[in-house]
């Protein structure tokens, strides 16, 4: 078993909106993957297929050599790119909250990275700013000992402090076993953690390659590499 | 650290510790963090900061014991090496800076003097 996520002819129509069309995908273990595009290419809709939130057309996914079944869940950590939690809770009633939901939940873990992002416990989570909560949300993401880390835009719209403090985060989860599958559009924040890129548009796989591949024989950017391929569309 | 992302990343990582080792900053037999604790430092990922290692072992600049963790090499021929060169490279940057900007070589030498007295 060499990949941890592989994803096969994926398809999906919302109505006669074409939302993903045939789209292939392969993770290895301990890789940090980059799935990138503009807005309304269809990253979101991948990451809810993989979670089983939204039911392909068409297509198969599998994951660590098992098809997605009603198990996969809890070998799954994802991260929305909306607030999930319950208005009334505080940080550590969603933290209890994670706990029961997920076996794999590290209650120490959790503890070590509220300290390292400065995230208060008894805060409430209706008042949180924003930085704050999406390092709320990456503390309760990376507390779980999962297989796959799906994350849906962990870096949007915060300041640079807060972004560069969830980039250490996902760099220190990682280890030999795990993967993650990160969807942005801020390429340039992402360039030195990403092993792998995939470019998406209007549901299309455009272009994937490696991170040092497209530094070493292209001799670009990641950023120049994705403007080339998006201006050609 | 800032890094040129059209250079490949570990490239970039192998000379910064190059340049440690010879700043000082880094001493001879000195035990260097983890290789996750490095990816964590630069901010890269573990399979970057994994090639830079193994690239800086091959070349003898570092050498790993299994279990321990890895270390400055205490070798001074390999150290001279380095040196040798990382002086070598910058003054081919140099010179190829200054001639592109269309010194003649004796202009330059001129202008090494003149800075050194100022």
């Amino acid at each position: 078993m060499n990949t941890n996520l592989n994803i096969f002819g994926l398809t999906k129509s919302f109505g006669s909106q074409l939302a993903l069309d045939d789209v292939h995908m392969e993770i290895q273990p301990g890789r940090i993957a980059g799935l990138m595009g503009p807005n309304g290419a269809g990253k979101t809709t991948i990451l809810k297929t993989i979670m089983q939130i939204v039911k392909p057309d068409a297509g198969n996914i599998i994951l660590n050599g098992i098809p997605l079944n009603h198990n996969s869940r809890q070998e799954i950590a994802y991260l929305p790119d909306h607030n999930h939690l319950f208005k009334w809770m505080r940080v550590r009633d969603a933290i209890a909250y994670y706990r029961d939901m997920f076996v794999d939940f590290d209650s120490e873990k959790s503890k070590e990275l509220c300290d390292f992002l400065k995230i208060d416990p008894q805060a409430h989570v209706r008042t949180l700013p924003s930085g704050m909560l999406e390092r709320t949300l990456i503390m309760l993401t990376f507390s779980r000992k999962a297989k796959l880390y799906l994350l849906d835009e962990p870096i949007g719209g915060i300041d640079p402090l807060a972004r560069q403090k969830i980039l250490q985060t996902i760099l220190s989860g990682m280890n030999e076993d795990n993967s993650v599958l990160l969807a942005t559009h801020l390429v340039n924040e992402v360039e030195t953690i990403l092993d792998d890129v995939f470019f998406l548009d209007k549901g299309c796989l455009l272009a994937s390659d490696s991170a040092e591949n497209i530094r070493e024989q292209r001799g670009k950017s990641i950023m120049e590499y994705y403007l080339e391929v998006f201006e050609n569309v | 650290m800032n890094f040129n992302p059209t250079i490949p990343i570990y490239l970039q990582i192998m000379d910064s510790i190059k340049k440690d080792v010879l700043s000082g900053a880094l001493t001879a037999g000195e035990r260097l963090d983890s290789v996750r604790g490095l990816a964590v430092k630069f901010g890269v990922n573990l399979n970057t900061m994994q090639r830079a290692c193994s690239e800086l072992e091959r070349e003898g600049v570092i050498q790993t014991q299994r279990g321990i963790g890895s270390f400055v090499t205490q070798d001074k021929s390999i150290l001279k090496a380095l040196e040798r060169e990382m002086v070598d490279q910058k003054v081919k940057e140099f010179l190829e800076e200054m001639r592109s900007a269309g010194l003649t070589d004796k202009e330059i030498l001129t202008a090494i003097e003149k800075g050194f007295k100022k």
